[in-house]
């Protein structure tokens, strides 16, 4: 259903794009400015981005600040049909997903042109590639993230299992010790939480093996030999019992991050972005430890690398541009929002904002935000090709194909490029 | 024996009922017990009574909840009266009315009612948009009263259809005219029709999510269905506690209008045909 409105709306914006909006470097407005800031999340997020809200209008009382918060799929839905009708909120929160569905398309601002109000200075190089589209900034990360693994340290040391060597350990490694846990569990607990059901994980085992996903031009080039070992590395895991039975562990991608595994402690190691970290803490009540990924000693370039969180955009047809430039430089880079915000948005990708609130985290922000210090990453991945917004429920339907036995590991793989490529050919 | 078939029979439907409950009750007890437990310890029995979620909740959004549910109520308070209004004068045109183009234009009314609304969503979205509706209830109301319910209009056309002609030839007789024969003998005969009217649109509009999400984009006009799935977001935890404890509040309308409107919506739909 969402792809129809999706659809639709592309259809409709290409037809609507053509003009811009107004400059981005032109002076504040005197007179009183109302800007629209959309953005995705829960209850959490909303109350402390309307503390920023009012701390910016305090500042700034000629601005007034309009924030229309929504939940992940909502939000997608509610901004293709805004954007569609050229109604579009001035700031907008955007994903890696779907970033260049919207720049290609023209809906959204250039930041290059935005310098005067909005300092990007403090990020790093390698953290502003990752919000180009074509060469043109129209993203600003908000907070990094990096693939990791996750373990339960307390399910560990009560089956008495060494917490393994996270600097030199395969995924062979990774495996033994799941079937440990697994042996030791007596049903109730399993090693691993199977992934396969997002792009992060698919990323990894693609990079480890020196192939990538998207070559720069959007095209998919990744060898099937590869995808086929990921998938049959995923339906190993289910068959000898080191994961969850089949239906379990699809049940449970299909959950939210408080029905996974790690959260309920029924799996002792799982894959996860390393800032999920204080929820999955706080939903299990266990311990748990950010580890490096397996594999990563023996593959010859890293298969870790920056994601970012989520992102700052404006709208190219925003009408008070320079003031949203302002908006988004208040939220990015002062510390009054950092102190608010901390890491609600991920670690922030802000070098010097990062450093100036680690020691203001609880224990697991602390532990997620060293973890970035720690690890070894290679250059980020290009960002989504336009069209291939999809790309994780594809990933997601062949994964559960493979766990029941519908189809082998090669099918699965060759059907899952093929279908790539047909949804970015068709954008 | 029959009494001992007649338990057996009980027995088996209360059965059947609470494992069609389960997942509404699971919900109240999730309510009622702390946020990390509640995927943790799946099963009904409580073992300590929180009512803190209720609390929370209650105070978590930008607004007090309290605000929401009013928003809803004068929402579907104004659906229901639009569709009452122009529904039924709807149908009496296409049922005791004879004009050009009458079965052509009841076909494309049907018509409408396929049309799933991501399609139409985008034109009317500029539609409304250019009127300055956008973030405020009209989008949602104003078809309403015109009449594009077409389920409402197609339930009273088959209930008009049933009531006997001599009433309305009658009343012709009489001196009646259109008008008259409406308000004065067709209206108060349908009242299961319209019954039933006010209760699907009640329960349709308190739970409808899309459009309330495209059109109410200001917090503050939020409504029930939107405010609630503002507690929940795949990527991050989310305060299931709170939301449970919002979603059994705003459950107690829906419940309490099907509770008291039950007997008019079985009869209505008995009598119109939409069996």
């Amino acid at each position: 259903m969402r792809r129809i409105a999706l659809a639709v709306a592309a259809a409709l914006m290409l037809s609507a794009c053509g003009s811009g909006g107004g400059s981005a470097d032109q002076e504040l407005s005197k007179d009183p400015v109302t800007l629209r800031f959309t953005w995705w999340g829960a209850d959490e997020r909303h109350q402390r981005t309307q503390k920023v809200i009012d701390l910016f209008q305090k500042k700034y009382p000629n601005i007034t600040v309009k924030g229309e918060f929504k939940d992940w799929n909502g939000y997608w839905e509610s901004l293709a049909t805004t954007v569609a009708a050229n109604d579009a909120p001035d700031i907008i929160q955007m994903d890696e997903l779907y970033l260049s569905s919207y720049a290609e398309r023209g809906a959204l601002l250039d930041l290059g042109t935005a310098t005067k109000y909005l300092k990007t200075a403090d990020f790093d190089k390698s953290a502003l590639d990752t919000g180009m589209v074509k060469g043109k900034l129209y993203a600003l990360p908000v907070g990094l993230a990096t693939y990791s693994i996750v373990a339960n340290t307390d399910l560990l040391d009560q089956y008495k299992i060494k917490l393994p060597d996270d600097a030199t350990w395969t995924w062979d490694d990774f495996k033994k010790i799941g079937d440990e846990v697994s042996k030791a569990g007596g049903g109730k607990v399993t090693g691993v939480q199977s992934f396969g059901f997002d792009a992060g994980s698919m990323n990894i085992w693609v990079r480890q093996h020196g192939a990538v996903l998207f070559d720069e031009a959007g095209k998919v080039v990744v060898p099937e030999n590869v995808l086929a070992g990921y998938w049959t590395y995923i339906r190993d895991l289910a068959k000898s019992g080191v994961a969850p039975a089949p239906s379990v562990t699809i049940e449970r991608a299909n959950g939210s991050l408080d029905q996974s595994g790690t959260a309920t402690n029924a799996s002792a190691l799982a894959t996860w972005w390393n800032t999920q970290i204080p929820s999955l803490a706080t939903a299990s009540g266990a311990k748990l430890k950010l580890l490096k990924l397996p594999g990563e000693s023996q593959s010859s370039s890293p298969g870790a690398y920056f994601k970012p969180s989520m992102y700052w955009s404006i709208s190219a047809r925003s009408e008070h541009p320079a003031e949203a430039a302002l908006l988004v430089d208040f939220l990015a880079n002062s510390k009054e929002t950092a102190d608010i915000m901390l890491t609600d948005r991920g670690v922030p990708a802000n070098s010097k904002i990062r450093t100036a609130i680690t020691p203001k985290l609880g224990e697991y922000d602390k532990a997620a935000a060293e973890y970035l210090d720690t690890v070894k990453v290679g250059t980020a991945p290009r960002v989504t090709p336009n069209g291939a917004s999809d790309v994780e429920a594809i990933i997601k339907r062949h994964t559960e194909e493979v766990l029941s036995d519908r189809e082998t590991p090669e099918q699965a793989a060759k059907a899952f490029i093929t279908e790539l490529q047909a949804e970015i050919d068709g954008a | 024996m029959t009494s001992l078939r007649k338990a057996f029979k009980h027995a088996v439907l209360i059965l059947l009922a609470l494992v069609m409950l389960y997942p509404v009750l699971w919900m109240v007890v999730s309510s009622l017990r702390p946020d990390n437990e509640i995927f943790r310890r799946p099963g009904l029995i409580l073992d300590s009574l929180q009512t803190h979620n209720y609390g929370e909740g209650w105070n978590a959004l930008s607004s007090p909840f309290g605000h929401y549910l009013v928003n809803s109520a004068i929402l579907v308070l104004a659906c229901i009266i639009g569709n009452l209004v122009s529904c039924s004068m709807a149908a009496y045109a296409f049922a005791r009315l004879d004009f050009t183009g009458k079965k052509p234009w009841f076909a494309i009314m049907l018509g409408t009612i396929m049309l799933p609304i991501h399609v139409i969503i985008v034109p009317q979205y500029i539609l409304f948009s250019q009127l300055d509706w956008i973030n405020t209830f009209l989008p949602l109301v104003v078809p309403k009263f015109l009449a594009t319910d077409a389920f409402f209009v197609f339930l009273m056309v088959q209930f008009i259809r049933g009531l006997p002609r001599e009433l309305d030839e009658a009343a012709r007789i009489d001196g009646c005219g259109h008008a008259r024969i409406f308000l004065r003998i067709i209206l108060p005969l349908m009242l299961p029709a319209l019954a039933t009217t006010v209760i699907f649109t009640f329960i349709w509009t308190w739970n409808d999510f899309f459009s309330q999400l495209i059109y109410l984009t200001d917090p503050e006009m939020y409504t029930v269905p939107v405010a609630l799935r503002s507690f929940v977001d795949a990527t991050v935890s989310t305060s299931w506690g709170s939301m449970f404890a919002m979603s059994v509040v705003s459950l107690l309308p829906v419940f309490l209008a099907f509770l008291v409107g039950q007997r008019y919506l079985i009869r209505g739909i008995a009598t119109t045909g939409g069996k």
